[in-house]
C-alpha cells in the first residue's frame, strides 16, 4: 500500500513537472525567440556542435538545445548557475526577463545591474535593508527578502565586488556577523528548500566594453558559462512579433492550474516542482565511472595520468602491462589541451554532472519523458562542454572533442569486453561480484575474484586514451584490493552476514577505515555507492 | 547507499573454487619503451664484423638473411649492436672509400612494412601505410623463417598477420615491447635516437609517388622514403657525395612499394649497396644476407 501511494505521487510529480514546463513554454512562445545555441549528435560518437543561433535542418538522432532550454531546465537544478556572455542588445536579460517574470511574477525575482565604484550596486542589496542608526547608515540583513525571491538576475556580473557575488550564488550571505540563506521553503516538507535560481550575465571584457573585468577563475568556476549567441540575423523579422505584453505571470499559472486543477501561485507549487531531489538519483555507477576516468585523460597529460595510476598499481604488486607511448597520438592530445586556459578543478565535476543532466533533462523534455536520467553521451557532452568553456578564444573546439570521444570509446569498450550490464560500473560490479563470491566461499575467493576482474583489463592498450583509462580503474581495484587485504577479518566478517547485509556491513567498514588514508575515499568512495 | 546489482548479472566474473587462481605477473612484460643501445660511428667504422650467408635449405631456397642474421645475433651476443640503415648509411658518409663498407653490400637491421591502417591509427581509417622500422623489430630470424615456411609475397617479403601490423600500428612489436613512431617531418626536426629503434611512417601514397630508381642530389635529399630510411638528414649529404655515381651523379633509392598489395600486411628488410646502388627495399628476402655487427660502446 505505502508503496502505491509513493509510486502515485511520484507520478503526479512527474506529471506537475510536465504541466509546468509545457505550460511556461507555451507562455513564452510568443515572447522569446528560440535561439539556437548547441546541437548534440548522437551516434558511434557523440558530437557537441556550438550553432551561435543559426539552427541545421533536424537530422536523426540529433537534439538542438536554445538559450531557452539551458534557462527552463536550470530552474531544476539548485547547483547550476548560468552566465551568458555576449554583446549588449543580443536578448541575455530579455530572455531571462521573461522567464523569471512568468514563473516568478514581479514581486518574486529581483533583477540587478552591478556596477563598481564606492557608489556601486551590491549584489546583496535585493537581500538586505540600510537603516540610519544615529545618523549612521546600517545594512542588515533581511530574513524575509532572502525567501522572498524565487529568481535573482545579476546583470555585467564581472563589475560587481566579487566576493559578495560568490556569497549570493553560494546562497548564504553574511553581513555583520549575521547570515541569510537565500532560498525558498518547499511546503509540505519541513526544514527543505529549494534554492534561489540565478542567471547571470556580462558583456565581453574586451575593447568594445571598456569597463567589463574579466571574471576571475573562481568566478568562472561558480558558474557555467555560455557565450549568448546573437541570433538577430538569422531570426530576422520573426522577432519583430516577440514582445513582452500582458501578466505572463498569470497567465502561466492560470493555464497549469486549469491543466492540473491545482490551485495556488508559485510559491506553493514551484518549490515543489523544481525540487531537483525529484529527478531522483544523479548519476548511474556508469556514468560516475566514466566521469572518474575521462577526466586523467582529457584533462590532463594523460602520460602523468597513467604515471600516477601505475605507481598506485605498483605498490599494490601488479604490473602494468601497458604505457602509454610517446607517439604523435600523445602529442595531438597535448596539442589539443594546450588550448585550455586552466585544467579542471573541483567545482568542474560537479559541474559536468549537473549539465550532463540537464542536457538529458532537456532530452527528456524533447521526448516527453520529462527525465533526466545521464547517460554516457550526456556525460560526454558536459564534459565537452565544459572543456569549450575553459578553452583560450578563438580555439577550435573539434580536437577537444575528439579526446572526450576517445574516451568514452574507451570505457566502452572495455565495459563491453568485460560485460558489465548497462547502467553499472565495471569497479563496482568486480567488487561486488567479490562480496557474492566472498560471501559464498570465503576470502580468498573474494580476492581471486577482484584479480580475475583486473586480469583482462592488464593487457596490451591500443590507445593512450585506453591505457589512461584502464590504469584508472586498475589502480582504484588495487587500492580495493590493499584495503580489504589490511582489513582481512573485518572484511572476512562482513562476508559471513546473509544477502545484501553483506554490501551493508561492507560499507560499514569502508565508513569506518576510510580515515586511514585520502586514497581510499578518493579511490574507494564511487565504488562503494 | 550501495546500489545493488542483481547477481545473475555479474555472476561470470566470481571465481569459483577449483579455478585457476590468478596470477600475478613474476616479470615485467609491460610494453616497456625499448632499451636504446648505442655505440659510435667510429666503432662501426673500424670495428664492425660481418655476418655473410648464402645458405640455401634442403629444397634449394636461399635462406641467407635469416641465417645470417642469426649468426649476428649468436656471435656477438645480446649486448651487441646489429647495424640499422641509419648506422650503415652514417658509418659510410664517414668511412674513406677503401673502407669495408665501401667494397660490399650489406643487408640492415631496417624493414620496410606496409599494409592498411584499418582504424585510422595513423593515416586515415582504410588507407595505405609504410612504416619503416629500424633495429629489431617483426623479423626476427626465427620470423624470416615462418616467412619462407608460409610463402612470401609475390614481390619476395613476409606475409604478417593482421595482429603484428595492427600492433605495430600502436608502436608494439611482437616481443611485447614499445617503440616510438616517427613521422617524417619529425625525422627532419631531428630525433634523438637516430641509430635506435623505432620506426617512421607516411601514407603509401608520399612513398609510391617518389620513384623507384636514382635520383639527383636534390631529389634524393627531399625524397620522404630516403629520409624514413636514413633516420637523420646529418651525414645524409656526405653520404651522397661519396656513394653518388661517378659520372651521372645520381644515387638509387629501390622500392618495390608501386607493385604491391596492401591488403596483405607484409615487410621486407632492406640493403645498403656498396657504391651508386644506394638504399634498397627491392631485394627478396630469401635470398644471400650480410649483416655487421658492432659491440655496444665498442
Amino acid at each position: 500500500m505505502v508503496i502505491l501511494k509513493m509510486a502515485t505521487k511520484k507520478l503526479e510529480q512527474k506529471e506537475m513537472r510536465k504541466h509546468f514546463i509545457r505550460t511556461l513554454y507555451d507562455t513564452l512562445e510568443g515572447v522569446v525567440s528560440p535561439t539556437p545555441y548547441l546541437e548534440i549528435s548522437e551516434g558511434d560518437n557523440v558530437d557537441v556542435r556550438f550553432l551561435n543561433g543559426k539552427a541545421r535542418l533536424p537530422t536523426p538522432n540529433t537534439t538542438e538545445v536554445t538559450v531557452l532550454d539551458i534557462d527552463i531546465a536550470s530552474l531544476f537544478f539548485d547547483d547550476f548557475h548560468i552566465l551568458y556572455e555576449g554583446v549588449t542588445g543580443v536578448g541575455k536579460t530579455y530572455t531571462s526577463d521573461a522567464l523569471f517574470n512568468a514563473v516568478f511574477g514581479p514581486d518574486g525575482h529581483y533583477t540587478i545591474r552591478l556596477s563598481g565604484g564606492v557608489l556601486g550596486s551590491s549584489a546583496l542589496e535585493p537581500f538586505t535593508t540600510t537603516t540610519l542608526e544615529n545618523g549612521v547608515p546600517k545594512t542588515r540583513i533581511d530574513h524575509e527578502k532572502c525567501k522572498k525571491y524565487g529568481a535573482l538576475f545579476i546583470d555585467e556580473i564581472n563589475r560587481g565586488d566579487s566576493q559578495e557575488v560568490f556569497q549570493v550564488v553560494d546562497g548564504v550571505v553574511h553581513v555583520n556577523g549575521d547570515t541569510g540563506y537565500l532560498r525558498v521553503p518547499i511546503p509540505g516538507q519541513e526544514g527543505k528548500y529549494k534554492g534561489l535560481a540565478i542567471i547571470a550575465a556580462m558583456n565581453p571584457a574586451d575593447a568594445q566594453h571598456s569597463a567589463a573585468l574579466e571574471l576571475d577563475i573562481a568566478g568562472e568556476n561558480r558558474f557555467l558559462k555560455f557565450r549568448f549567441p546573437n541570433g538577430v540575423s538569422e531570426a530576422g523579422s520573426s522577432q519583430l512579433e516577440k514582445r513582452l505584453s500582458g501578466d505572463l505571470h498569470d497567465r502561466m499559472w492560470s493555464e497549469f492550474a486549469r491543466k492540473t486543477g491545482l490551485k495556488g501561485g508559485w510559491r506553493d507549487h514551484y518549490p515543489v516542482i523544481a525540487d531537483p531531489e525529484q529527478l531522483g538519483e544523479s548519476l548511474s555507477g556508469e556514468t560516475r565511472e566514466f566521469l572518474d576516468v575521462a577526466l586523467g585523460y582529457v584533462g590532463y597529460d594523460p602520460k602523468e595520468t597513467y604515471g600516477r595510476n601505475a605507481e598506485l598499481m605498483q605498490m599494490g604488486g601488479v604490473q602494468p602491462h601497458f604505457s602509454v607511448r610517446d607517439d604523435n597520438d600523445y602529442r595531438k592530445i597535448l596539442q589539443a589541451q594546450g588550448t585550455l586556459k586552466h585544467g579542471f578543478v573541483r567545482r568542474d565535476l560537479r559541474k559536468i554532472r549537473d549539465l550532463s543532466r540537464l542536457l538529458s533533462f532537456i532530452k527528456g523534455v524533447k521526448s516527453g519523458t520529462f527525465d533526466a536520467n545521464a547517460s554516457l553521451n550526456d556525460v560526454a557532452a558536459g564534459i565537452g562542454i565544459v572543456l569549450e568553456s575553459k578553452t583560450v578564444t578563438g580555439t577550435d573546439y573539434g580536437a577537444l572533442m575528439t579526446l572526450v570521444n576517445d574516451a568514452r570509446s574507451a570505457y566502452n569498450e572495455m565495459h563491453r569486453q568485460t560485460n558489465i550490464p548497462e547502467g553499472y560500473g565495471l569497479r563496482q560490479a568486480v567488487w561486488q561480484a567479490a562480496v557474492h563470491a566472498g560471501a559464498e566461499h570465503g576470502f580468498d575467493a573474494y580476492l581471486n575474484t577482484l584479480r580475475e576482474g583486473m586480469a583482462p583489463l592488464n593487457t596490451q592498450a591500443a590507445s593512450a586514451a585506453q591505457a589512461t583509462i584502464r590504469s584508472r580503474v586498475l589502480a582504484d581495484l588495487v587500492v580495493l584490493e590493499h584495503f580489504s587485504k589490511v582489513h582481512e577479518s573485518d572484511v572476512t566478517a562482513a562476508l559471513k552476514a546473509k544477502g545484501n547485509d553483506t554490501f551493508k556491513g561492507f560499507g560499514e567498514l569502508y565508513q569506518s577505515k576510510k580515515g586511514q588514508s585520502s586514497i581510499y575515499e578518493h579511490r574507494l568512495e564511487s565504488i562503494m555507492r | 547507499m550501495t546500489r545493488i546489482i542483481p547477481r545473475e548479472l555479474i555472476k561470470h566474473l566470481e571465481w569459483i573454487p577449483g579455478q585457476q587462481p590468478p596470477q600475478r605477473p613474476a616479470v615485467n612484460p609491460t610494453p616497456q619503451p625499448v632499451q636504446q643501445r648505442t655505440a659510435s660511428i667510429d666503432a662501426l667504422v673500424n670495428g664492425g664484423r660481418e655476418f655473410f650467408s648464402e645458405q640455401k635449405d634442403s629444397n634449394g631456397n636461399y635462406i641467407g638473411v635469416a641465417v645470417a642474421l642469426q649468426e649476428a645475433y649468436d656471435q656477438m651476443g645480446s649486448d651487441a649492436i646489429i647495424a640499422t640503415m641509419p648506422y650503415l648509411v652514417a658509418g659510410k658518409a664517414q668511412a674513406e672509400k677503401s673502407n669495408y663498407l665501401w667494397q660490399k653490400w650489406f643487408t640492415a637491421l631496417s624493414e620496410e612494412n606496409a599494409g592498411i591502417d584499418k582504424n585510422g591509427k595513423l593515416v586515415g581509417r582504410g588507407q595505405p601505410v609504410v612504416l619503416t622500422l629500424h633495429g629489431r623489430g617483426i623479423l626476427t630470424p626465427e620470423r624470416i623463417r615462418q616467412a619462407y615456411s608460409e610463402g612470401l609475397t609475390p614481390q619476395n617479403a613476409a606475409k604478417f598477420t593482421d595482429d603484428e601490423f595492427d600492433n605495430l600500428l600502436n608502436g608494439v612489436l611482437p616481443s611485447g615491447e614499445s617503440i616510438n613512431l616517427y613521422t617524417v617531418d619529425d625525422i627532419k626536426r631531428g630525433i634523438s635516437d637516430p641509430f635506435g629503434r623505432y620506426a617512421v611512417w607516411m601514407p603509401a601514397e608520399t612513398a609510391k609517388s617518389k620513384s623507384s630508381g636514382h635520383h639527383s642530389k636534390s631529389d634524393f635529399m627531399n625524397n620522404e622514403l630516403v629520409i624514413a630510411r636514413v633516420g637523420t638528414l646529418e651525414h645524409l649529404d656526405a653520404y651522397f657525395e661519396k656513394a653518388r655515381h661517378s659520372s651521372n651523379h645520381n644515387l638509387g633509392n629501390w622500392h618495390r612499394l608501386g607493385e604491391i598489395d596492401f591488403t596483405q600486411p607484409q615487410g621486407r628488410v632492406l640493403f645498403v649497396g656498396d657504391t651508386s646502388d644506394g638504399l634498397s627495399g627491392i631485394n627478396y628476402l630469401n635470398s644471400n644476407g650480410r649483416f655487421v655487427g658492432v659491440r655496444k660502446n665498442a
